[in-house]
C-alpha cells in the first residue's frame, strides 16, 4: 500500500486531473466553437446563413461570400492601408517604448521618479475626446495617415513592462564592466540592451501590432477620406449594413434586401480580416510567455 | 568584430533618425494637399459635402451621379466621409462642431429631428426658407406637385425649413404590416382564404391538426411572427381586426381631431382575448414574442413549409424552400367588421443641410435643388440612364408594368440592372441625396420582362387591392414635439410604451389573466397617461 502511494499519483491528484480535464475541455469547446462557426459560415451559402441553418459545418458549400468580399474595391486598398499603418505604427511604438524604457531603467537618471509619475498619470487620466480632436486638428493630423500612426506612440503600459524587464534581466554590473572598457551609453543600448531584450521586444511588437491592426476608432473620427480607411472600418460598415433600422429609412423593402446580402459577406470578411494577424502569433509565441511573465512579476 | 558592431550601431541609429524625419516630410506633404483643396479642378467653385460612408458606393469623387451634378452646375464637389453608422456619424459631426473645426458647406446625412432642431437653434445650420421662396433658385423644388405638403412636413417646431427633401412615396411601404398564408396548404386541405377572425381561427386549426406538410408529424405552426424583423410583429395584424393599432405612432389613434390611446379601449381587450384563445389552442406560436428574425426564418423556411400564416413586411423573408407558395393575406374582419391595417403616409426625409461655414450658401442650395430634377432623381436610385435604366419606348416595350394588369398603367421606365441596389457600384449615392420620385413614377418602373416565367411574384397589385382599402381615412401623419415637451414626457412615454407591450404579451400568453384588465388601466393612469395624451394632442395640433 505504502509503496504504491509513492509510485502512482494519490487519488486527490487523480481527481484534480479529471476535474481540470473536464473544465479545460469545456473551455476549449466554448472558445473554439465561435471560431469554427465563423469559418463554416464563411464557406456556406447566403441563404443558409441568414436562415440559421449553419450549426457546425458549412451548409451547401459556396464561396459567394469571398467573391463578394473581393469584388468590393475598397477591401484591397484598405488591406494595404492596414498593413502600412500596422508596420509603421509598430515601428514607431517599439522605438519609442524601448528608448524610453532603457532610460528609465538606469538608476542614475535624474528625476526618474518625476518622469515615471508623469507617464503613469497619463495612463489613468486623459483630456477626453473633444480636446483630443482639437489637438489633432491643430497638429494638422486630421485626414492624414499619421492620425493612425502617431497617437499613442508611447504606450505607458508596454513601457513599464519593458523597463521592468531591462531592470531585472540586465545587471548593473554589466554597465560598470562595459564602461571600464570604454563603452558609451548609446553603444550599451544598441549592443547589449536591445539584443538581450529580444523577448520583451517581441511581446511589445505583438501588442502594438495587434492594436494597430484592430484600430478603428481613430480612423472613424479622424479620417474623412475613404482612400485612407483601414480594413476594420470597411469590415464594420459591412457588419452594420446588416442591421435595418426602419425608423430612418424611407424604403425599408430595399433595405431588407440589402441586409440579406450582407449576412453572407460578414463572415467571410471576418476571416479575411483576422487571418493575417493570426499568422504572426506563432512566430512570437515562444518569446511571449517569458516576456509577459517577467513584466508581471515586478511592477 | 568591433567594426561589425559599429556598423550595426550606425545603421540602427540612422534608421531611428530617419523615422521622425520621414514623418515630418510626409505630414508637410499632406498639409500642402489640404491647401490645394480650396480651389477646384478647372477653377470651378468647390462645395464640400459631408456624406455617410457606404460600402456600396465605391467612390463619391468619381461617381457617375457626382459627375452629372458637377457638370450641370459647374461646381466641384469634394467629400468628407462620416462613419456609416448613424450614431458614430453623429458623434463625429458633434466633435467637429464643438471643436470649432471648419464645417463642410453641406451636411448630407440623415439626422433625427431633435438633432436638426438643436443644430438649427445653435445656428450651425441655416434656414433655407428664403431660397425655397425664390422661384429662380428653387427651380426644381417648385416643380414638385405636392410641394406644399412636402414643405410643411419638413418644418421644424420653429416654423422654418432647414433641409431639402428626399421624397418618393410608395404605397407598399406605407402599410407594411402584411401577413402571408401558405396557399399550398389551403389547397391541400380544401380551405377558403380566411375573411374574418373566425375563419382565420378555423383555418389555423386545420393547419395545425391535419399535417398539411405531410411529414407525418403534427409539427405545424399556425400563426407566427418575430420580435424584431421589419413589420414582423404578429400582434399588429391581428389587433387591427379589432381596433386600429399602429405601433409606429405608439398605438395613438385619432378621431375627429382628438387623440386617444388604442390600448385602453374595450376593443383592445377583445383583441387580446382572441389572441389568448389562439395561443391557448396552440394556433399562435408564443415563440413569436421571443425569437428574432433569423430564428423565425430558420423555423419557417423548410421544404414543405412549417408555418401557416407569417407576418412579415417583406416577401424576402421566405426562402427558396417555400417555392413561392406564400400568398398575401388581406386584413381579416373582426367581430365589429373592422379590417384595418396601419397606415404611415410617406414623409420626406430631410437631407442637404447647409451649414454656417458655407462659402456660397446660395450655390450650395442651387446644387441641392438641382438634385430634385426628375431625371437625376431616377439616376439616384436606378443608376446610369441608358445603361442601368431606360425610358426609350423600344426598350420599355419589352417590359410589363407592375400595375398593368390591375390598373392598365404600362411601364414607362425599364430597370435594366436591378442588382445595382445591393452591390458595390459607382453610379449613384444609394439615394442618400435630395430626390423626388412621384407615386405615379413608382408605378411605372418595371423590372418584369414580358415573357419571363421565372420572375419573382409581384405582390404590389395584390397589396393595392387587399391592403390599401383598409387604410383608415383619418391618421396621425406626424407628431412634432417641441424640445421641452419631449423632455416633459420622455420618462412616461418610454414607460408606457414598454408597459403596454409587455402587458399585451403577458395577456396573450396567459401569464397574466385578462381579469386583471382593470389593474392594467389603473397602472397606466398612475404612469401619467393623461399628461402624455395632452402633450401628444398639442403636438398633433401643431403638425396638422
Amino acid at each position: 500500500m505504502g509503496q504504491t502511494k509513492f509510485s502512482t499519483h494519490p487519488t486527490s491528484d487523480k481527481m484534480y486531473y479529471i476535474i481540470s480535464g473536464f473544465i479545460l475541455t469545456f473551455i476549449l469547446i466554448a472558445v473554439s466553437y465561435p471560431l469554427i462557426y465563423v469559418l463554416s459560415a464563411s464557406f456556406s451559402s447566403g441563404n443558409a446563413v441568414s436562415s440559421g441553418q449553419v450549426l457546425l459545418w458549412p451548409v451547401d458549400f459556396s464561396l459567394e461570400g469571398y467573391e463578394a468580399v473581393f469584388k468590393n474595391k475598397d477591401i484591397v486598398r484598405a488591406y494595404g492601408n492596414t498593413f502600412l499603418y500596422t508596420i509603421l505604427g509598430t515601428l514607431v511604438n517599439v522605438t519609442v517604448v524601448m528608448t524610453c524604457a532603457y532610460a528609465l531603467s538606469r538608476p542614475g537618471l535624474k528625476g526618474r521618479g518625476g518622469f515615471m509619475f508623469l507617464f503613469t498619470f497619463t495612463m489613468f487620466f486623459s483630456g477626453g475626446l473633444i480636446p483630443f480632436y482639437i489637438l489633432m486638428k491643430d497638429l494638422h493630423l486630421i485626414n492624414t495617415m499619421w492620425a493612425m500612426v502617431l497617437p499613442g506612440a508611447l504606450s505607458v503600459y508596454n513601457m513599464i513592462i519593458a523597463r521592468t524587464f531591462i531592470q531585472s534581466s540586465i545587471p548593473g554590473e554589466l554597465i560598470e564592466a562595459t564602461s571600464i572598457d570604454g563603452c558609451s551609453d548609446a553603444r550599451f543600448f544598441f549592443s547589449f540592451v536591445l539584443p538581450l531584450s529580444k523577448a520583451v521586444i517581441a511581446v511589445i511588437t505583438l501588442f502594438s501590432a495587434v492594436g494597430h491592426w484592430n484600430a478603428y476608432f481613430n480612423a472613424l473620427m479622424y479620417l474623412n477620406d475613404r482612400s485612407l480607411y483601414p480594413l476594420q472600418i470597411i469590415l464594420r460598415e459591412i457588419l452594420i449594413m446588416n442591421q435595418v433600422d426602419v425608423s430612418m429609412i424611407m424604403d425599408p423593402e430595399l433595405q431588407v434586401a440589402k441586409a440579406q446580402a450582407a449576412a453572407v459577406l460578414k463572415y467571410s470578411l471576418i476571416v479575411v480580416a483576422t487571418v493575417p494577424i493570426l499568422c504572426v502569433y506563432p512566430f512570437i509565441q515562444k518569446y511571449f510567455v517569458k516576456g509577459v511573465m517577467i513584466g508581471s512579476l515586478k511592477g | 568584430m568591433t567594426q561589425q558592431i559599429r556598423k550595426e550601431r550606425k545603421a540602427l541609429s540612422a534608421g531611428l533618425l530617419v523615422l521622425p524625419m520621414l514623418g515630418a516630410l510626409l505630414s508637410a506633404c499632406s498639409q500642402g494637399n489640404q491647401q490645394a483643396n480650396e480651389s477646384g479642378a478647372g477653377g470651378r467653385p468647390v462645395i464640400t459635402v459631408a456624406v455617410q460612408a457606404n460600402p456600396n458606393v465605391e467612390d463619391y469623387e468619381t461617381n457617375h451621379y457626382t459627375k452629372l451634378v458637377e457638370d450641370a452646375m459647374n461646381v466641384d464637389l469634394k467629400f468628407l466621409e462620416l462613419p456609416s453608422q448613424a450614431e458614430e456619424a453623429l458623434t463625429k459631426l458633434s466633435l467637429m462642431v464643438s471643436s470649432g473645426a471648419e464645417l463642410p458647406d453641406v451636411v448630407n446625412i440623415y439626422l433625427n429631428e431633435s438633432t436638426v432642431f438643436d443644430y438649427a437653434a445653435k445656428g450651425v445650420f441655416i434656414p433655407q426658407d428664403d431660397y425655397l421662396n425664390d422661384p429662380e433658385l428653387a427651380v426644381n423644388f417648385n416643380k414638385i406637385p405636392d410641394k406644399e405638403f412636402v414643405r410643411s412636413s419638413m418644418k421644424l417646431p420653429d416654423g422654418k425649413v432647414y433641409a431639402l427633401p428626399r421624397y418618393s412615396p410608395q404605397k407598399w411601404n406605407e402599410g407594411s404590416n402584411r401577413a402571408w398564408i401558405n396557399s399550398e396548404w389551403l389547397e391541400k386541405l380544401n380551405l377558403e382564404m380566411p375573411k374574418t377572425t373566425d375563419d382565420l381561427y378555423n383555418v389555423l386549426k386545420a393547419f395545425v391538426e391535419q399535417d398539411p406538410n405531410g411529414n407525418g408529424k403534427k409539427d405545424e405552426v399556425g400563426f407566427v411572427g418575430s420580435l424584431n424583423g421589419w413589420s414582423q410583429n404578429p400582434r399588429i395584424y391581428l389587433m387591427n381586426a379589432f381596433i386600429y393599432a399602429d405601433p409606429g405612432k405608439s398605438y395613438m389613434n385619432v378621431k375627429d381631431g382628438r387623440i386617444f390611446p388604442a390600448f385602453t379601449q374595450p376593443e383592445w381587450k377583445e383583441g387580446l382575448e382572441y389572441m389568448n384563445k389562439l395561443v391557448k389552442d396552440g394556433l399562435f406560436s408564443p415563440l413569436s414574442f421571443t425569437q428574432d428574425e433569423t430564428q423565425m426564418k430558420a423555423l419557417i423556411n423548410v421544404p414543405g413549409g412549417m408555418a401557416g400564416v407569417v407576418t412579415a413586411g417583406s416577401y424576402s423573408t421566405f426562402g427558396p424552400e417555400l417555392e413561392n407558395k406564400m400568398t398575401l393575406l388581406p386584413p381579416v374582419k373582426g367581430p365589429s367588421s373592422l379590417a384595418a391595417t396601419p397606415y404611415s403616409p410617406s414623409l420626406p426625409t430631410q437631407l442637404w443641410f447647409i451649414t454656417k461655414d458655407a462659402k456660397d450658401p446660395e450655390l450650395a442650395f442651387k446644387v441641392g435643388d438641382y438634385m430634385l430634377n426628375p431625371e437625376l432623381s431616377i439616376v439616384s436610385r436606378y443608376g446610369e440612364k441608358g445603361v442601368d435604366w431606360s425610358d426609350d419606348p423600344v426598350v420599355v416595350a419589352e417590359f410589363v408594368g407592375p400595375f398593368e394588369e390591375l390598373e392598365g398603367v404600362p411601364a414607362a421606365v425599364a430597370e435594366l440592372n436591378p442588382s445595382i441596389w445591393n452591390n458595390p457600384q459607382n453610379k449613384h449615392w444609394n439615394d442618400a441625396n435630395p430626390a423626388y420620385r412621384s407615386l405615379e413614377l413608382g408605378k411605372t418602373v418595371s423590372n418584369l420582362k414580358k415573357d419571363a416565367d421565372d420572375a419573382l411574384p409581384n405582390w404590389r397589385p395584390a397589396f393595392e387591392e387587399g391592403y390599401v382599402p383598409a387604410f383608415p381615412e383619418e391618421v396621425i401623419v406626424k407628431l412634432s414635439y417641441m424640445p421641452e415637451e419631449l423632455k416633459q414626457i420622455a420618462n412616461s412615454k418610454t414607460a408606457i410604451d414598454n408597459y403596454v407591450n409587455e402587458s399585451a404579451v403577458a395577456f396573450i400568453t396567459g401569464n397574466r389573466p385578462l381579469s386583471q384588465w382593470d389593474d392594467y388601466i389603473a397602472e397606466l393612469n398612475k404612469m401619467g397617461i393623461e399628461q402624455y395624451l395632452e402633450v401628444t394632442q398639442a403636438a398633433y395640433d401643431r403638425s396638422k
